[in-house]
C-alpha cells in the first residue's frame, strides 16, 4: 500500500470530555485511514465517538470540556494536531470541507445564501471583485443542482427546504475545492427520497473532483450504496475497517455481525422475530477492561473480559480489533499491552484459527 | 364482515396544526379525505415523509385533534364527537407510544409515576397496592428490572425509555395502540429488541396496532397492511408484502427506490424529476410535479383510489391513473 | 426469549502483517479539570447569610434595644471610625445603636420582600399559568392586564395606596405584589406555551388527564425552576424597592426599623455622620447583591440547556 494514496492518516486519537463530575472517554484510541478519491464511511451508533473524531479532525471540537488528549492526524503528510488555530484556519474550507447534520442550524439565517457562498469563496480567492465572486457562487449553486440558482443566491435559507438547505451546505463545503468532504451524519434530518438525491448528488460531484469523503453515519445501508470503505466504531474505538463489499459478505468483528443481523431489511425474507444483541451501547464514562463489547457478544471468552484485542492490520489495508482473529500463538502474550511488540508478520496464507 | 375496531371515514384536516407542512405557504389540507380500518389484532402502518400528514392522522385517531370532516369510528360508535363518557372508554381502549424524544417522558415524574399515570386518573378507585403490583407486572413484562420503578427518564438510556413508554401505555389493557415513529430515535442495536418486544405483546394481548414509521424496513417488519401517504393523501394501501415489493403507484417506487439497502453499492435514484410545485387550488393529482410518468390529465384530474393486482387479493388499491405500468 | 437466530462464528481470512496493542487505560494529559462548584454561588451565599441570620434570628442578636433613645451617646461612631465595641457600628442621632437597628430592620425587610414577591409569584403563576393554557380570548385578556400593569410606575402606585390605606407594612407588601406579579405572568406564560409543545402534555391527554390534572402535575413543576429562578432575583429588587418606599415615607413609619427610614433619618447627617446614612445603604447593596448572584448561579444550574457549560 503506498503511502502517497494516503490522504487521511488518523492514527491512535484519543479526545475527552470533561465534564461537572465525570471523564466521557468519547474517542478513546481511534486508528483509520482515508485515501485520495475514496468515500470511507464511519459507521456507529450514539456515544461511539464517531460525531467528536470529526469535530477533532478539524479541531473545532466543543472546548473546555473536550480536550484532544492525544493521537496524531495526518492529512497530506502534515499532522494537524501540531498545527496552531490560524494554520488550521486555513486548511478548514480550503483543504478540508465540512457538512453538519442539522439543516436548519448550519445556515446563517440572516444572510443570503450568496453572500455566505461568497464569504466563503472570498477566502480563497481574497483579490477577485465581488462580481466576479457571485459569478463563482452562481456556479456553486448550479453544480449542486439548484434550480434558477442566478435568482436564488439572494435567497435566505428559510425559503429552502431541509434538502435544499443541504445541498447549499454542501456547494459552501466545496466552493473551494477541498481534498477531503467531511460529512457528519448530512442527511439523517431529511426524507428518504430526499436523502438519496443527496447521497447521489454527493458522488457525482466527488467523482468530478476526486475528492475524498469521509461519511459519519449510523446507517449500514447508506454506507454500503455510497461508500468505497467502512470503518465501524465502537465505545470510541474502530473495531473493523473493510472494504463495503468485504464487510457485508464476511464481517470479521461480532459487533458488525450482529449489526447487519439486527437490522431491519427491505431484502431477503420477513422474519416472525428480529435478531437483536443484547444488552445496550456502553457509557462513554466507564473504564471496564477488556474489550468493550464483551458483554453483548456472542462469542467472548475470558481473555476478551480481562484484555482489549490488539488492533490487526492486513495487507490491504483493512484491520479489526479482535481476539477470535489473532493468531494462536500470539495470544498467550496477553500479559500487558507494552511487552507485545508490533510485529508484521509475512503473509500467509493460514494463520487464523480453523474456520 | 366483522366490524372493524377502529374506521377512519374521509377524514380532513385542513389546519396543520403545529406541525409545520413543506409545503411552504399553501393551504392545501394537511390530511385530505382519508379513510381506514384497522381489525382486532391487526397491524398496520402508515408511511410517509415529512409533510403527508400521516402525525396528524394518529394525532386525530387518538382525539388530540378533532377532525375538521370525516368521521371516526372505534367499535362502532362515533369518537369524534363523544360524549365524555364514551372518551373515557376510548382512553382505556387505545392507548400511545411516540418518538422517543427529550419530551416524550416528563422528566420530573419518577418510572413508577409515568407507568401509574393512565390507570390512576381512569380508575381513580384502584388502591395503591393493585397499583404497585401491576406497575411491577408490566416492568417485568418489558424488561426492565423492578428496581427502576424510582428512576428519573434521564437516568434511562433510549431502549429503556421506550419500554416504559410501553409499559405506561399497556397498563390500563388497551385493545389498540397508535405507535408514532416508536423505534426511529433508537440506537440500531437496540431498534430490533424493542420491535420484538413490539410483536411478543401483540401476540399476547391481540393488540392492534396502528404504527407510523417512515422507514420501511420497519414497518415490513412489524405490520400486515400499509397505507402510504403524500401530502394528505392516501396514494396506495395493500398488504405489506404486496405494496413493498409490488408497488403500483409511482411514490411508493420512489419511497422504495429510496430506502436504503444492504447491499455493495446499488443504489438506484428515486425515478423522481422536479418541476415546480403544483398549488393547491389545483385540481390534479399532488404528486404530479414529481412524478416521471405523468401525462397531462394527471395535472387535470386528481385520481382516485382504485383497486389493482390480482382479483384474489381485493384490498390493493392505488390512486394513479397509470396503475399497472412500469414507466415510460 | 427465544432466539430464532444464532450466529456463526466470524470468518477469519486474510494475512495479517500487524499487530498493535491497544492500550487499556491510556493516560490523561493532564489532571482531569474539576469545575469549581458553583464560584458565584458561595459568594453569593456569604453575602446573604448574614442578612437571613439577622431576619431569622434578630431579636436574640440584639446587644441593645434597637428603639431606645439615649441622646447621650448620639452620633458615635462606629469602632473602625474610632469609636467603641459597645456601638460596632456607631449610633444614630438619637443614640440609638446602629447595629440594633440594622439586624432589627433585617427583618423588616426580609419578610416585607418575602411576602411581598410571594404574593406576586402566586398572582403572577396562575395568571401565566391560564394566559398560556387555554390561549385565545383569555390569553388576550389576560396579558392586555399585565401591559397595563406594567405601564403604571410603582411609586405612584405606592402613593396611591398609601393615600387610601396609609403607609404601613401592608401597603409595602401591597405595592410589591401588585409591582411584580406582571413579571411573573409573561415568564410563566412562556414556560407554558414551550411545556404545551411537549409530548408528555400530548400523552398526558391520550392517558385521559384532566386539563387540571395536566396543569397541577405536568405544567407547574417544570415551570417552578424557572419561577425561583426570578424569585431569587425579584427578591433583591423588593429588598430595594422597599427601602426606597420606606426611605420616601409610604413604607414602615417609625419607631420601626427599616434600612430605608435609617437611611432617611440619616440623610441630614450626611457630613458629619457619615455612618447613619451609609450603612444601611451598604447592607441594601449587599443583599441585592447577593440575591442577583443567588439567583444568576441558580439559573445557570436549574436550566438544562445551559447546564452542561
Amino acid at each position: 500500500m503506498n503511502d502517497s494514496t494516503v490522504l487521511l492518516d488518523v492514527r491512535s486519537l484519543r479526545t475527552y470530555l470533561h465534564l461537572r463530575t465525570r471523564v466521557l472517554r468519547a474517542v478513546d484510541g481511534a486508528t483509520f485511514s482515508v485515501r485520495r478519491g475514496e468515500a470511507l464511511g464511519l459507521v456507529g451508533e450514539s456515544g461511539s465517538g464517531k460525531s467528536m473524531i470529526c469535530q477533532s479532525i478539524m479541531r473545532i471540537e466543543p472546548r473546555p470540556a473536550a480536550v484532544i488528549e492525544g493521537g496524531e492526524v495526518v492529512f497530506e503528510g502534515e499532522d494537524l494536531m501540531q498545527k496552531d488555530l490560524s494554520q488550521m484556519r486555513h486548511i478548514r474550507g480550503s483543504r478540508i470541507g465540512m457538512i453538519f447534520q442539522d439543516p436548519m442550524n448550519s445556515l446563517n439565517p440572516v444572510l443570503t445564501i450568496g453572500n455566505q457562498l461568497i464569504e466563503s469563496l472570498r477566502m480563497s480567492h481574497p483579490r477577485e471583485s465581488r462580481a466576479v465572486l457571485r459569478e463563482r457562487a452562481w456556479g456553486a449553486l448550479d453544480r449542486v443542482g439548484i434550480r434558477d440558482a442566478k435568482n436564488r443566491l439572494d435567497a435566505y435559507p428559510f425559503e429552502f427546504s431541509g434538502g435544499m438547505r443541504q445541498r447549499v451546505s454542501a456547494a459552501i463545503a466545496m466552493s473551494r475545492r477541498p481534498k477531503l468532504l467531511i460529512a457528519d451524519e448530512p442527511t439523517t434530518a431529511l426524507d428518504v427520497t430526499t436523502q438519496a438525491r443527496f447521497l447521489g448528488l454527493l458522488d457525482e460531484l466527488r467523482r468530478a473532483d476526486n475528492m475524498s469523503l469521509l461519511l459519519v453515519t449510523h446507517d449500514l445501508g447508506i454506507v454500503a450504496e455510497t461508500c468505497d470503505r467502512v470503518a465501524v466504531m465502537y465505545a470510541g474505538r474502530i473495531v473493523e475497517l473493510a472494504s463495503v463489499r468485504q464487510l457485508l459478505s464476511s464481517p470479521r468483528h461480532p459487533y458488525t455481525q450482529s449489526l447487519l443481523q439486527a437490522v431491519p431489511h427491505l431484502q431477503g425474507p420477513r422474519m416472525r422475530r428480529l435478531f437483536h444483541i443484547p444488552g445496550e451501547p456502553p457509557d462513554a464514562s466507564s473504564r471496564a477492561a477488556g474489550c468493550r463489547f464483551a458483554p453483548r457478544c456472542n462469542f467472548a471468552s475470558e481473555i476478551c473480559r480481562t484484555k482489549y484485542p490488539p488492533s490487526l492490520r492486513y495487507s490491504n489495508g483493512d484491520t479489526v480489533a479482535c481476539w477470535l482473529h489473532v493468531p494462536e500463538n500470539d495470544r498467550e502474550d496477553g500479559a500487558s499491552a507494552g511487552s507485545l511488540p508490533a510485529r508484521s508478520l509475512e503473509p500467509a496464507s493460514d494463520t487464523g484459527l480453523p474456520g | 364482515m366483522k366490524r372493524a375496531l377502529l374506521e377512519l371515514r374521509n377524514v380532513s384536516q385542513l389546519f396543520a396544526g403545529r406541525h409545520r407542512s413543506q409545503r411552504g405557504l399553501t393551504q392545501a389540507p394537511a390530511v385530505d379525505r382519508v379513510s381506514l380500518e384497522i381489525g382486532a389484532g391487526e397491524s398496520v402502518g402508515i408511511a410517509g415523509e415529512s409533510g403527508s400528514g400521516k402525525t396528524t392522522l394518529a394525532r386525530m385517531a387518538l382525539r388530540l385533534l378533532p377532525p375538521t370532516s370525516g368521521q371516526i369510528l372505534f367499535d362502532g360508535e362515533d369518537i369524534a364527537n363523544a360524549s365524555d363518557e364514551t372518551l373515557m372508554r376510548y382512553r382505556r381502549d387505545v392507548q400511545a407510544v411516540f418518538q422517543d424524544s427529550v419530551s416524550a417522558l416528563n422528566p420530573r415524574m419518577r418510572v413508577r409515576d409515568l407507568i401509574a399515570e393512565p390507570l390512576i386518573v381512569q380508575q381513580s378507585s384502584v388502591g395503591r397496592a393493585e397499583v404497585d403490583f401491576r406497575i411491577d407486572e408490566l416492568l417485568d413484562r418489558v424488561g426492565l428490572p423492578l428496581g427502576m420503578r424510582d428512576c428519573f427518564p434521564h437516568e434511562l438510556s433510549g431502549g429503556q425509555k421506550q419500554r416504559v413508554a410501553l409499559a405506561r401505555a399497556l397498563i390500563v389493557r388497551p385493545r389498540m395502540l397508535v405507535l408514532d415513529e416508536p423505534v426511529s430515535a433508537l440506537d440500531v442495536s437496540v431498534r430490533s429488541q424493542v420491535l420484538n418486544l413490539l410483536l411478543d405483546l401483540q401476540e399476547e394481548r391481540r393488540l392492534a396496532y396502528l404504527m407510523i414509521a417512515h422507514d420501511l424496513a420497519i414497518l415490513r417488519h412489524v405490520t400486515t397492511r400499509v397505507v402510504v401517504m403524500y401530502l394528505g393523501r392516501v396514494v396506495e394501501s395493500g398488504l405489506t408484502e404486496e405494496v413493498l415489493f409490488s408497488p403500483q403507484h409511482p411514490y411508493t417506487r420512489a419511497l422504495v427506490a429510496a430506502s436504503p439497502k444492504l447491499a455493495v453499492n446499488k443504489r438506484e435514484s428515486p425515478p423522481l424529476v422536479d418541476r415546480e410545485s403544483v398549488d393547491a387550488e389545483s385540481s390534479g393529482c399532488q404528486f404530479a410535479p414529481r412524478c416521471p410518468l405523468a401525462a397531462r390529465q394527471c395535472h387535470e384530474s386528481a385520481p382516485e383510489l382504485a383497486a389493482v393486482g390480482e382479483a384474489t387479493d381485493r384490498i390493493h388499491f392505488a390512486a394513479c391513473h397509470f396503475t399497472g405500468r412500469q414507466g415510460i | 426469549m427465544s432466539e430464532s437466530h444464532s450466529l456463526a462464528r466470524p470468518h477469519v481470512h486474510g494475512s495479517i502483517i500487524e499487530i498493535i496493542p491497544v492500550p487499556d487505560d491510556a493516560p490523561l494529559s493532564r489532571a482531569p479539570r474539576r469545575r469549581r462548584v458553583g464560584r458565584v454561588m458561595a459568594l453569593a451565599l456569604i453575602l446573604l447569610l448574614p442578612v437571613l441570620l439577622f431576619g431569622l434570628f434578630g431579636p436574640w442578636m440584639l446587644l441593645h434595644d434597637p428603639a431606645a433613645i439615649s441622646p447621650a451617646h448620639a452620633l458615635r461612631p462606629p469602632v473602625f471610625a474610632g469609636g467603641t465595641w459597645i456601638f460596632p457600628l456607631g449610633t444614630d442621632h438619637t443614640g440609638r445603636d446602629m447595629l440594633s437597628r440594622l439586624v432589627d430592620g433585617a427583618r423588616n425587610s426580609l419578610m416585607v420582600a418575602f411576602f411581598g414577591v410571594a404574593l406576586a409569584g402566586t398572582i403572577g403563576t396562575a395568571v401565566g399559568l391560564l394566559a398560556g393554557y387555554f390561549r385565545g380570548a383569555t390569553e388576550e385578556v389576560l396579558m392586555r392586564l399585565v401591559d397595563m400593569q406594567l405601564a403604571i410606575p410603582p411609586i405612584l402606585l405606592a402613593v396611591l395606596l398609601a393615600a387610601v390605606i396609609g403607609g404601613g407594612l401592608l401597603t409595602v407588601i401591597v405595592t410589591l405584589a401588585v409591582t411584580f406579579w406582571p413579571t411573573y405572568a409573561r415568564v410563566v406564560r412562556a414556560e407554558t406555551l414551550i411545556q404545551m409543545q411537549q409530548d408528555y402534555v400530548a400523552l398526558a391527554r391520550v392517558a385521559g388527564a384532566s386539563r387540571w390534572r395536566i396543569m397541577r402535575v405536568h405544567i407547574l413543576p417544570n415551570v417552578l425552576s424557572v419561577l425561583v429562578v426570578v424569585a431569587t432575583l425579584q427578591l433583591g429588587a423588593a429588598v430595594g424597592l422597599e427601602a426606597a418606599l420606606t426611605f420616601l415615607g409610604l413604607g414602615m413609619q417609625p419607631p420601626a426599623s427599616a434600612w430605608g427610614l435609617m437611611i432617611s433619618d440619616g440623610k441630614l447627617y450626611m457630613s458629619q455622620a457619615w455612618w447613619i446614612p451609609a450603612i444601611p445603604g451598604i447592607a441594601i447593596v449587599i443583599t441585592v447583591l447577593g440575591a442577583n448572584l443567588l439567583g444568576d448561579s441558580l439559573r445557570d444550574r436549574l436550566d438544562p440547556r445551559l447546564r452542561q457549560l
